[in-house]
């Protein structure tokens, strides 16, 4: 028996009148546990939109406090809130947006140590890190797991994101070996990042986390969703699990977290 | 008591899916009068995600946009319009659970 209440109704109104989501989908976002990495610029869309859409429970992952600079692209914190942690500055507006949700905060960096222990009390991860080395860990950690995940990245005018069903759909790894080396390639910090495509990505990436929860639709696995806000060309590259990929095929090399030295990353989101 | 479609006003989709008001038994009933669209549609699903297939409910609805959205959303999502009454400024509908 689904029970909503008649604020619930007027709340969810157009989720329960779109016929793919309806009572039964937004009874299951109300259930779902989400968790989100990053409370930067992927991270804002992606907290903002999952708390309006009533996701029961929301955990969000940063260790940095709101400076200045990160105000061009993450919407989520006010110039009131710089020095504040960004999980509490997040949060906030998150609760205030919806006081019916749950948000766990996270003041931590996510390392092989506590990144399982922390993604097993969830149903779906959002990476919206900002180093390759990170995207690694969520990539390893969710497919050890056994968790459903949204890869994002953005840099300068270009977005690129995946959805990964672990076993079952191409994990990061099967495309990308391996990260860059940490000289190779600059951080948004370095490089500029066009403040909007943050929130471009982000809604794609929140959208698939809610698609996911409620099925409607057909996810973004198997597939690289590229875009190039300069010319606003929007490219989807096929992908395939590969029976030869060191983390999810058929002889894996990688079983540890631990395993593999991870460069520390220093860099603000 | 005057029974009739909506026809011109209404949903197109309702025509050919009028019956007399005896054939009107519904097993569930909420009046949805002075609901605006689209709130009375989303608590008209409510109640249809907690009936069984083949059950009946009825809903007043303003005339209007109410009865002229409500019923023919009600039929895209495969439910049946038993039939539509006019009662004054209001509209009774029976729409039975796919």
């Amino acid at each position: 028996m689904l029970k909503l209440t008649d604020e619930q109704l007027d709340r969810y109104s157009r989720h329960i009148i779109l016929q793919d989501v309806g009572p039964e989908g937004q009874a299951k976002l109300m259930e779902a546990k989400v968790l989100v990495v990053g409370a930067g610029g992927l991270g804002s869309p992606i907290a903002l939109y999952l708390a309006a859409a009533g996701v029961g429970t929301i955990g969000i992952v940063d260790a940095d406090v709101v400076e200045i600079s990160n105000l061009q692209r993450q919407v989520i914190h006010f110039s009131s809130d710089i020095q504040r942690p960004k999980v509490d500055s997040a949060a906030e507006k998150m609760r205030a947006i919806n006081p019916e949700i749950v948000v766990n905060s996270y003041k931590l960096y996510l390392d092989a140590s506590n990144i399982k222990e922390i993604i097993s009390d969830y149903d779906f991860v959002l990476d919206g890190t900002d180093n390759f080395a990170t995207k690694f860990l969520v990539n390893d950690a969710c497919v050890m797991v056994g968790i459903p995940f949204s890869h994002g990245g953005i840099l300068r005018f270009d977005g690129q994101t995946m959805t990964v069903l672990p076993g079952r759909s191409a994990c990061y790894r099967c495309s990308f070996r391996q990260p860059p080396p940490p000289d190779a390639v600059p951080s948004c910090s370095q490089a500029g990042v066009l403040g909007a495509i943050a929130g471009m990505l982000g809604t794609i990436q929140a959208a698939e986390a809610l698609k996911f929860i409620t099925g409607a639709g057909i996810l973004l696995t198997d597939t690289l969703l590229t875009f190039d806000a300069k010319t606003m060309h929007f490219r989807r590259v096929g992908l395939k699990k590969r029976s030869d990929c060191p983390l999810c095929g058929e002889n894996p090399t990688i079983h540890d977290l631990t395993e593999i030295d991870r460069a520390t990353c220093d860099l603000s989101a | 008591m005057v029974i009739r479609t909506v026809n011109e006003e209404a949903s197109q989709d309702a025509q050919g899916s009028e019956s007399t008001g005896e054939n009107c038994k519904a097993d569930r009933f909420e009046d949805l009068s002075g609901v605006r669209c689209p709130l009375n549609y989303a608590k008209t699903k409510m109640h249809l995600a907690n009936m069984d297939s083949g059950q009946v409910l009825e809903i007043i609805l303003d005339a209007g946009p109410p009865v002229r959205n409500v019923p023919g959303s009600v039929q895209q999502e495969g439910h049946t319009v038993l039939c539509q009454e006019e009662l004054g400024d209001q509209w009774r509908v029976l729409i039975q659970k796919a």
